[in-house]
């Protein structure tokens, strides 16, 4: 009767024993997964940043391969570019000798858009 | 009289040498047609952009005019180049302006290239040829009507000994002595404007005033409305903050070459007129008038 009641203690700390064992083991496996999909989360939003950042680059590559560049300043200008005022030399269009004056007669012709 | 695509006026200072300078002018205008027109087909130019890659027969009134247009991009630093002929044709720009008129815009779907190859072409004058490389189509729409005006001008001066005022679609070249106070003339943004339109009008007693705008020779396509003077970095029509730009100069070639690098250069276009000491007013999109380099403060038109 004795060794029967031990037997079946023991038996009932066994199983004890083994619910624990599962118990740890789940809560641990439920931890891991909740540490790992954190983990892949923080992977795809990183993902995706860097994929919109790559796309947002080739946009902007794209943009910039459509504007053609600017032609470089050809050689008589010797001080710069065209559009720099300091650009002024002799090749340049030539002022008149004498300005235009204000007029109040009727005109002989007109000068506008053609 | 109408030449070159537009209206040509010839005023001279003695009466009786109008019949002879008409005459002049005409004959002028005949031979511009026949050497520098991009629409005939059996003008000169039309045969060197056919023949593009070869050296091509050219007469010395079509390497002059070639020449100048050279002359005018190297000035310009390439922004007025006459290699946009490709461009403009793409553009939709592809036949006289008259027929452009006619057609069905919703037909007409334009593209861009840029121009800039124009170091590539080349003038023998010892063997008669022009050469432009494949690929490239001259138009020497921005030169050679200034080009015609000055000299036409100076023929006439010379012929008669009278002063003389050219006009051709307002590109005004004058020669020989003013009259008494210069020659009047009217600012607009279509030189077709009559007398009463002009927005300000000033005197001119040498060299030439040119006028370049947007307003004026436009067409339609099934991407919008499009005009001729193009951006040759992008082979597309500027986008000017100017709707004309007229300016005064030694030539009327000058004059010209200025007025359609002013359009292309938009914002930076007073700096650069007045570090020439250009003349020059700008009359802005939104109706705003900018004047640079000397260029007189308006009196209301008669």
């Amino acid at each position: 009767m004795a060794q029967d009641s031990q037997a079946q203690a023991q038996r009932i700390r066994n199983r004890d024993r083994g619910g624990r064992t599962i118990r740890r083991l789940t809560i641990g496996a439920a931890a891991l997964a909740a540490g790992l999909t954190g983990v892949l989360a923080a992977v795809t939003a990183s993902a995706r940043t860097t994929h919109t950042a790559a796309r947002r680059l080739a946009t902007t590559a794209r943009s910039t391969s459509t504007v053609p560049a600017v032609p470089e300043p050809t050689a008589t200008v010797q001080s710069g570019s065209p559009q720099s005022a300091a650009s002024a030399s002799q090749s340049s269009p030539a002022a008149p000798q004498t300005a235009p004056a204000p007029s109040s007669s009727a005109p002989v012709a007109v000068s506008g858009g053609s | 009289m109408r030449a070159l695509g537009t209206t040509a006026v010839v005023a001279v200072t003695d009466p009786d040498a109008l019949t002879r300078a008409r005459r002049l002018l005409a004959r002028e205008l005949r031979t511009f047609d026949l050497a520098c027109s991009r629409f005939r087909a059996d003008s000169e130019l039309a045969a060197v952009n056919r023949r593009a890659g070869h050296a091509v027969d050219a007469g010395p009134l079509l390497r002059e005019a070639v020449v100048v247009a050279l002359g005018a991009a190297e000035r310009t630093g390439g922004l007025v180049d006459p290699t946009v002929g490709r461009s403009l044709r793409l553009a939709g720009y592809d036949r006289p302006f008259v027929c452009i008129k006619l057609r069905d815009e919703r037909l007409v779907h334009p593209a861009f290239e840029r121009a800039g190859r124009w170091r590539e072409v080349t003038v023998d004058d010892e063997r008669g040829t022009v050469r432009v490389p494949r690929g490239v189509e001259l138009d020497l729409g921005a030169t050679a009507k200034a080009l015609a005006a000055d000299r036409a001008a100076a023929a006439v001066a010379t012929a008669t000994g009278a002063g003389v005022l050219v006009s051709l679609g307002g590109d005004v070249a004058v020669a020989g002595a003013a009259p008494a106070g210069g020659w009047p003339v009217g600012i607009g943004h279509d030189h077709s404007a009559t007398a009463a339109d002009v927005e300000a009008c000033v005197t001119l007693t040498t060299g030439g005033l040119a006028s370049s705008g947007t307003r004026v020779r436009r067409w339609s396509t099934a991407q919008g409305a499009m005009h001729h003077i193009l951006d040759p970095r992008t082979g597309r029509p500027a986008q000017s903050p100017w709707a004309t730009a007229s300016v005064a100069a030694a030539t009327c070639v000058d004059a010209n070459t200025a007025s359609t690098a002013a359009i292309v250069l938009g914002y930076d276009a007073p700096a650069w007129l007045g570090s020439r000491r250009l003349p020059a007013r700008l009359a802005a999109q939104d109706g705003g008038v900018v004047l640079v380099g000397g260029w007189p403060h308006e009196r209301e038109p008669a």
